[in-house]
């Protein structure tokens, strides 16, 4: 029989095809480790995989504004001055390294170059150039069980991320995750059951299912529940520590994520509010932001910070007012000047009523516009 | 320990290698194991009818429908062979218009995977016989798949069919942005004929192949005429012969597919 020609020369293009996907999700996996761990490698390995992916399927321009940043990278921290620094750059000598992105439907994620991004929209740019990477598998939670035990991320950007990933797990809204969380707390609470909720966090999946069944909760109290024990989360500290950052003002937010201010510190700090100072807005906003930067700036601890909010409240808030027995007399003898009354008066006497009532008017108007 | 679906796609890209005889003897050793089994024919010859000895079906009462617009979640679906525990959603010679409906449809590649998040199936186990040409109805079994499986008739035909296949699907996979890729689990060797030496030399070239491919490459299915005749009273061959040495033949593939299930996860 003629000699057959063999079956693996037709799969050459398929084991190419392999290698390379293998390949690519390899150094994905290998970036995303390194990223974790702050390595010096890193820029090397992207650098590797920046090549490998241009390889495959070359380079290309795409709109800055088509573009979304990578919101499953808990961490959100770059400071203005790095992004700055790089605007410079690029505006000098252009784009030198192109960005990684995920194509998501008709747009884009960012996997690596925020800052390239971000100074892009400074310059104006409408373009930049790019490789397009597959999406790496389950990136969102590997990205977040590294970060989330992580020391050094903000409490803001941990429960931030730490939302998103129950709201995918459990289809709970984002807004309503806070509230469902506190209602079934503060019930295992009451019924002491929170203790039992705790001793979870270190248990196997498999009691985790049990014990939180055993805590006769609702359905999507106990998906909530047990998406955080996943996670080796303890809820009750989460609620307590994490979910209060949600709700801060911007304010505050921004200081955390580009003053590196610490969260018990925001926690005290939004004690400054309109509604407690009894003022405006704007008023108690700049208060804040001032106060803000007297305890970045001199390193205050949580106790001088709590002094400083009840200083800065003092002065807003005056004693207590309350209905005075002499006011009360007063309008009454007012209303009793009807018009007979007045018509049958002295002009000279009048005079001296108008006078009085003149400057009681504005010392009342004085007091309300406070 | 919650059980988890597996949805199997038996892909091929070339005809008459004998997908459906492996979807059909794999769902009933699968269900001899205590799992439940769907079957889904999506390919308009509808072959599945002819091996679980099925009269053919309405359209309003095959598969056609799962894919209509207005879907309501009632899955048209028929025991086999009398058995409740594998059950079978029939093809329809108009799912090749349903094929050409779909690619302006919008997520037209995805509507069986969001039939059956939508309406999920009571099954352990379900299997997609796919058509034997690649294009949008194989990529819904794609897209709805956990595991892909491929037979492979070792002649020059179906190898390159499959080399094809394999690659098509890694660059499909990523274009339908599927999390995890649905990784193929096996290639199949089948209608194996150890007299024929192109069938001899192949069966020994195709392990590095599959290393290659980072593919699992299970045992060969033999060929038999009694697969023919068995199909022809359509019946599996583990009722029409159960004595036949063919039988083992599906016996670690099933085996396999049983443990993804009891194992709850891929």
């Amino acid at each position: 029989m003629a000699k057959l020609p063999k079956i693996s020369e037709r799969f050459t293009g398929a084991i190419q095809a392999t290698d390379q996907a293998q390949r690519i999700a390899e150094l994905q996996a290998e970036v995303e480790r390194l990223r974790a761990t702050q390595s010096e490698e890193l820029e090397q390995q992207i650098e590797v995989l920046r090549n490998q992916l241009k390889v495959q399927s070359g380079e290309l321009e795409v709109a800055v504004d088509l573009i979304d940043p990578n919101d499953y990278q808990p961490r959100q921290t770059i400071t203005t001055e790095s992004i700055l620094a790089i605007a410079r750059s690029m505006e000098k000598d252009g784009q030198i390294t192109p960005l990684i992105i995920i194509p998501i439907g008709d747009r884009y994620l960012l996997w690596d170059g925020q800052r390239r991004w971000e100074a892009a929209k400074i310059l104006g740019w409408k373009t930049l150039r790019a490789v397009t990477a597959p999406m790496p598998q389950d990136l969102h939670r590997k990205a977040l069980l590294t970060f989330i035990h992580h020391e050094d991320l903000n409490p803001l950007d941990k429960a931030e991320a730490i939302v998103k990933e129950i709201a995918i797990a459990t289809n709970i809204n984002d807004e309503e995750i806070p509230t469902v969380l506190s209602t079934v707390l503060r019930r295992l609470e009451r019924s002491s059951q929170a203790v039992q909720l705790t001793a979870l966090v270190t248990a196997t999946s498999e009691e985790q299912l049990q014990g939180v069944q055993r805590l006769g909760v609702s359905e999507i109290e106990e998906k909530l529940l047990l998406a955080l024990l996943d996670l080796a989360l303890n809820p009750a500290s989460v609620k307590a520590n994490l979910m209060p950052m949600l709700s801060l003002p911007k304010d505050l937010k921004t200081a955390i994520r580009e003053r590196g201010l610490k969260g018990a510190h925001a926690l005290a700090l939004t004690v400054l509010s309109a509604k407690t100072l009894k003022t405006s807005e704007r008023v108690a906003t700049k208060e804040r932001i001032e106060a803000t930067g007297k305890v970045i700036e001199e390193d205050l601890t949580v106790a001088k910070t709590r002094e400083l909010v009840a200083q800065i409240k003092a002065r807003y808030l005056k004693p207590e007012t309350s209905e005075l027995k002499e006011v009360t007399a007063a309008v009454k003898g007012v209303e009793k000047l009807s018009k007979t009354v007045i018509a049958s008066t002295s002009p000279e006497q009048l005079a001296q009523l108008r006078q009085v009532l003149y400057q009681k008017l504005s010392e009342i108007d004085e007091v309300l516009n406070q | 320990m919650p059980k988890q679906k597996i949805v199997i796609g038996i892909l091929a890209n070339a005809g008459g290698v004998g997908k459906t005889t492996l979807a059909v003897h794999l769902a009933y050793e699968i269900c001899k194991r205590g799992q439940t089994v769907a079957l889904i024919d999506l390919d308009p010859q509808r072959a599945l009818d002819v091996f679980c000895g099925l009269p053919s079906a309405e359209i309003e009462n095959s598969v056609v429908r799962v894919f209509g617009k207005d879907f309501d979640g009632n899955w048209p679906l028929v025991s086999a062979w009398g058995n409740s525990n594998i059950e079978v959603c029939q093809g329809h010679p108009n799912m090749a218009q349903v094929g050409n409906d779909l690619v302006i449809r919008r997520r037209g590649e995805y509507v069986l995977a969001d039939r059956l998040k939508s309406y999920p199936l009571r099954h352990d186990v379900i299997i997609l016989d796919c058509p034997a040409t690649i294009g949008i109805i194989c990529e819904n079994a794609i897209a709805a798949s956990t595991g892909l499986l491929v037979p492979i008739q070792l002649e020059m035909k179906s190898v390159s069919g499959v080399a094809d296949l394999v690659q098509w699907l890694i660059g499909i996979a990523d274009d339908l942005m599927l999390d995890p890729h649905p990784p193929i689990l096996g290639l199949i060797p089948s209608l194996y004929d150890n007299s024929r030496a192109i069938h001899r030399q192949y069966l020994q070239q195709l392990p590095e192949v599959a290393e290659q491919l980072r593919v699992k490459l299970y045992p060969q299915i033999r060929d038999s005429s009694e697969f023919k005749n068995a199909s022809a009273n359509g019946l599996p061959l583990q009722k029409y012969r159960p004595a036949h040495p063919a039988c083992k033949d599906f016996k670690t593939i099933a085996d396999d597919l049983v443990t993804l299930v009891r194992k709850g996860k891929l």
